[in-house]
């Protein structure tokens, strides 16, 4: 049943991606274990949402490889690496306006999760995720109503609803106050809990920190550090980058 | 259940259209009809791409007159029937519809809208300089006997009767399937839904291509309606108007808007045009969709529902 831990979940593979003459990702690699937790962090304009947009398939990435469950998907669109398990919730909110929280959530239900078989984790139905996640009381209002952290919750609510192996979580406490990041956090970790592989990008390093089981540092679009939370804290380079000389 | 019970009511229209064909009342309604009816299929079809995908076609004017063309040229080659004209009309608009779903690769928003336009414009000038199916001349059809109702004006009423309740219908299941609720998230948000495992792409093909095919569907019997046939006419800037504002006034979410939109319109319009002028027709169109922007954005239905506070 379960994989061995020699085989990651994810491998980016030396991924490079240009726009223009600016080179935002040069040879960037790294992988991640089944049912890790791993930070990703950088000073704004290092490339991190970038890669993220390479790893979901929302960017065609213009040099190296990217393999998840050890299949090369580096050429698939983005709708199928979700149907394969990557799911990604955004900086900044895009809710269907149109529909309900609980019709938002419909929309991976039908489209990602159904069209592979069971054996994922997490919860089963729209409703037990956001019980989960605390937005069963606004199930039947439209996202125009929400404050800004259950608009933060339904981008979590929704990409759970694809029933991710790997979960890209995409800044998803930037702006938010002391007490709703713990919220957030507190959810995030119970997803991992139920197996789910995370992905955290994330300014607010009390978070980063305190969710990370290893840390991966960007700069200017190349990968200048890994290790765990203690680890980074204490390595030069990762000062250098975030302070300057 | 559902669907058997709209089969039913869309049979019993059908039913309806033939009943009031076999009264024969004056001439003018059937004719009137036709053009309220052509509105039904046209609006709606145009609402499978604009109001379910978000993306506002305004080159309807082309698909209409790419169906009326093609049966103007399959009439010259083969003197083909009716029901034959209709499903190739239909069929080379569905193909010119896959061609701008290719577009929105590329083309979003007002973009995509301008290209559809000018796309209009280019067929236009091809048509003109096409000899074979009468160029700026026109082309004159002379009519054989009609088959049935010995008359063709109730005729093609009848068949425009047929036609907008298959349109209808077939846009009301394609909302209330899987497709539709797709199509809504793209609309919504097309990153956010790729994102979440929407093939955008191929939703939006099927889009267009459906909505180019209904389009040309209602330009088909177009040479039997007018017997003559200009480019000017068939491309007329109307239709393009026309099928934006018709989903607009009734409501773009729902099959039932662009319905409710073509009937209200289209009859004022034909009201308008025997009791006024012909010309006021187009500035009844101007002055109801800006009412209905400023006040009612959601269009007919959407008032209804928020009225019935929901």
């Amino acid at each position: 049943m379960s994989r061995p831990t020699a085989a990651p979940l994810l491998e980016v593979d030396a991924v490079t991606k240009r726009f223009g003459g600016f080179l935002a990702l040069d040879r960037v690699s790294l992988h991640v274990r089944a049912g890790e937790r791993l930070g990703l962090i950088g000073p704004n304009g290092s490339g991190k949402t970038t890669l993220i947009n390479c790893v979901s398939g929302a960017l065609a990435s213009d040099g190296g490889r990217i393999l998840f469950d050890g299949r090369d998907i580096t050429g698939f669109p983005a709708h199928q690496r979700t149907r394969l398990g990557i799911v990604r919730s955004f900086q900044i909110p895009k809710p269907f306006t149109s529909m309900t929280v609980l019709e938002n959530l419909g929309i991976p239900m039908e489209y990602a999760a159904q069209t592979r078989s069971a054996g994922s984790p997490g919860p089963a139905t729209a409703l037990d995720i956001l019980q989960m996640i605390g937005l069963e009381a606004k199930a039947h209002l439209r996202p125009t109503g929400l404050t800004q952290i259950e608009m933060r919750k339904l981008e979590l609510a929704r990409a759970m609803a694809a029933r991710p192996k790997l979960l890209i979580s995409d800044e998803a406490m930037a702006g938010l106050s002391s007490a709703e990041v713990d919220d957030i956090l507190a959810i995030l970790l119970r997803l991992n809990e139920q197996g789910i592989t995370i992905i955290m990008i994330e300014h607010i390093m009390r978070a980063v920190m305190r969710f990370s089981e290893r840390v991966v540092v960007l700069d200017a679009g190349t990968r200048i550090a890994e290790g765990t939370p203690d680890e980074i804290v204490r390595n030069p380079a990762v000062e250098k980058a975030y302070l300057g000389e | 259940m559902k669907t058997a019970r709209a089969l039913v009511v869309g049979g019993a229209v059908i039913g309806l259209g033939i009943l009031l064909a076999e009264l024969r009342i004056n001439p003018y309604i059937y004719f009137a009809g036709y053009v309220v009816l052509q509105y039904v299929v046209i609006a709606t079809a145009w609402n499978v791409l604009g109001g379910y995908a978000g993306y506002v076609n305004f080159g309807t004017p082309a698909f209409f007159a790419l169906g009326a063309y093609t049966a103007i040229f399959l009439i010259e080659a083969f003197k083909a029937p009716l029901p034959v004209l209709i499903v190739a009309g239909g069929l080379v608009s569905a193909l010119l519809g896959l061609g701008i779903g290719y577009l929105t690769l590329r083309l979003k928003g007002v973009f995509f809208s301008i290209a559809t336009f000018a796309l209009s414009v280019v067929l236009q000038t091809l048509i003109i300089n096409w000899e074979y199916v009468g160029g700026a001349k026109g082309f004159t059809l002379i009519r054989p006997p009609a088959p049935f109702f010995g008359n063709w004006g109730v005729l093609l009423f009848t068949v425009m009767v047929a036609l907008a309740v298959v349109t209808v219908l077939v846009a009301r299941s394609i909302e209330r399937s899987w497709i539709g609720r797709g199509l809504a998230a793209l609309r919504d948000n097309e990153e956010a839904a790729e994102c979440m495992g929407v093939p955008t792409l191929r939703l939006k093909l099927f889009a267009t291509t459906v909505s180019g095919f209904f389009l040309g569907v209602a330009g088909a019997p177009f040479p039997y309606y007018v017997t003559y046939v200009e480019p000017s006419s068939a491309f007329d800037l109307n239709y393009a108007v026309n099928a934006l504002a018709m989903p607009m006034i009734g409501g773009t979410t729902t099959w039932l808007g662009p319905m409710i939109g073509a009937i209200l319109l289209g009859t004022a319009q034909q009201v308008a045009t025997v009791t006024i002028s012909s010309e006021l027709n187009l500035l009844i169109v101007g002055v109801v969709l800006v009412l209905f922007v400023v006040l009612a954005p959601e269009g007919l239905t959407g008032l209804a529902r928020r009225l019935r506070g929901r």
